[in-house]
């Protein structure tokens, strides 16, 4: 992967340009079809260390389709890795309508992450002696979460939520079903925190 | 609360970040950097060879372990109650995918053995950055120590994952690993794949076992192969030692004199 300053500069300039959009739209109604209806900053949860996000909802924000940007520098991850995912989140539930404060207190995703790299795969590589030789591409991990959150309207924006997840990987959940005496909750699910800014 | 009874801040903030630390994950590739998850061959044998060797030594060897969690929980449990073990080896495929969290599961699991373990690599520990997580977990890929006059070769012998290209196994290292004559009665090598599947590299198979023949080696063992078994050449016995969801392992004594016997157990 090409050198971490360029990497980092990369995120900055991502993280600006997303992180503006909703003060540069307030000065007109947000009727441009590419302006996302929602940016993130998500701290962990398998898909980088502060991975900034942006995406789309529908359903009355029910439901939101995001794509997040992740880096891991070496001081946490040992090496650079570099990452992007999508993810599908369903938030069904919503409390303190018409209220200032509201509160999602079960929300349910979904997340696909694509680490880069050469040493990551999504076909196989022509090495193996017998065509899939390795039941799932390297370069792509799911994993499923629980979480809730709470916001309100804040600074012209229609809400700045902080959302909090319990991430599971596919690899341990799958690992959890077939070993429950050996692992416990604790090794399988681990700890997500984000802000949402709502457009 | 009180501001008595509030704890102090200095206290507060490393303690929310330390639980915050402990919860975090930031990708199934990042490397564990802590202590415990780091440079497990150096300590494991410095434990070993700070312990008086004994005149009759015995070891034990674990086959693929990937995924079967509660396989690996009952088998440290049969292995500690196991006499006068000195070590455990585990010959690969610790992992399914060469992810972060998987090498650190499975080592939590094997850290609770009274004595101290080794691991070979296995060709799906290469997968991904698994490579780089082994390096920095456990050490170098190819590894020799002699305890209790009885040398040991750890060595990385999947090709399929290089490639095929002619350098591994390294059979000019495990040749100079096997050189020290004077300080080994017995010689014992520890693989992944053996020199049977079609992972090892074919160019260098009948000159492995020319190398075998030549340095003496009695007994070698290796993973892969999920079912147990062996076969002999030139007087030299190879053992597959079968996977931990197959309930095996070996149990291997080397008498004082010479000699390696192997017995297969189950759990």
């Amino acid at each position: 992967m090409r050198g971490p300053r360029g990497a980092l500069g990369c995120l900055v300039a991502v993280a600006v340009v997303l992180g503006t959009a909703p003060a540069r739209a307030a000065a007109e109604p947000d009727t441009r079809w590419y302006v996302p209806d929602q940016t993130k900053l998500q701290l962990a949860g398998w898909m980088g260390f502060l991975s900034p996000g942006a995406g789309y909802s529908w359903l009355d924000r029910r439901l939101e389709a995001d794509l997040f940007f992740g880096w891991v520098p070496p001081p946490l991850g040992g090496e650079h890795i570099f990452s992007v995912t999508g993810k599908l989140t369903w938030l069904p539930l919503r409390f303190g309508a018409g209220k200032e404060v509201t509160v999602h207190p079960l929300t349910l995703s979904t997340q696909i992450t694509y680490t880069f790299g050469s040493e990551y795969w999504v076909f196989e590589p022509e090495k193996y002696p017998t065509p899939n030789y390795y039941p799932l591409p390297t370069a792509l991990r799911a994993a499923l979460a629980v979480g809730g959150d709470v916001g309100r309207p804040l600074l012209g924006l229609e809400r700045v939520s902080l959302y909090y997840e319990l991430v599971t990987l596919d690899l341990l959940l799958g690992y959890w079903i077939g070993n429950g005496e050996s692992l416990g909750i604790t090794d399988v699910f681990s700890l997500a925190l984000g802000l949402r800014l709502e457009h | 609360m009180p501001a008595a009874t509030r704890p102090p801040a200095r206290v507060v903030a490393p303690a929310l970040a330390l639980l915050l630390g402990a919860c975090l994950e930031y990708s199934p590739h990042a490397i564990p950097l802590d202590a415990v998850h780091t440079d497990v061959h150096r300590k494991s044998l410095e434990r070993l060879l700070a312990t008086p060797a004994p005149e009759t030594l015995r070891f034990a060897v674990v086959g693929d372990t990937q995924g079967d969690f509660d396989e690996v929980e009952e088998i440290v449990v049969v292995l500690n109650r196991i006499e006068d073990l000195a070590f455990v080896v585990q010959v690969g495929d610790f992992t399914g995918h060469g992810t972060g969290p998987e090498f650190r599961l499975m080592h939590d699991l094997l850290r609770k053995l009274r004595v101290p373990y080794f691991v070979v690599i296995g060709n799906h520990d290469l997968l991904a950055n698994g490579g780089d997580i082994y390096d920095h977990m456990f050490g170098p890929r190819n590894l020799a120590f002699t305890y209790a006059r009885t040398r040991f070769v750890l060595f990385d012998s999947n090709a399929v994952e290089y490639g095929f290209h002619g350098t591994v196994p390294d059979l000019g290292l495990l040749r100079e690993y096997l050189s020290p004559r004077d300080e080994y009665d017995d010689a014992i090598l520890f693989g992944h794949v053996d020199p049977g599947a079609n992972e090892w590299d074919d160019a260098l198979r009948e000159p492995y076992f020319d190398l075998v023949r030549d340095e003496g080696v009695d007994v070698s063992f290796y993973g892969h192969g999920h079912h147990p078994r062996e076969f002999e050449r030139d007087g030299a016995r190879f053992y597959i030692v079968g996977a931990v969801d197959h309930r095996t392992f070996v149990l291997a004594t080397v008498r004082p004199g010479g000699g390696v016997e192997v017995e297969r157990r189950t759990f």
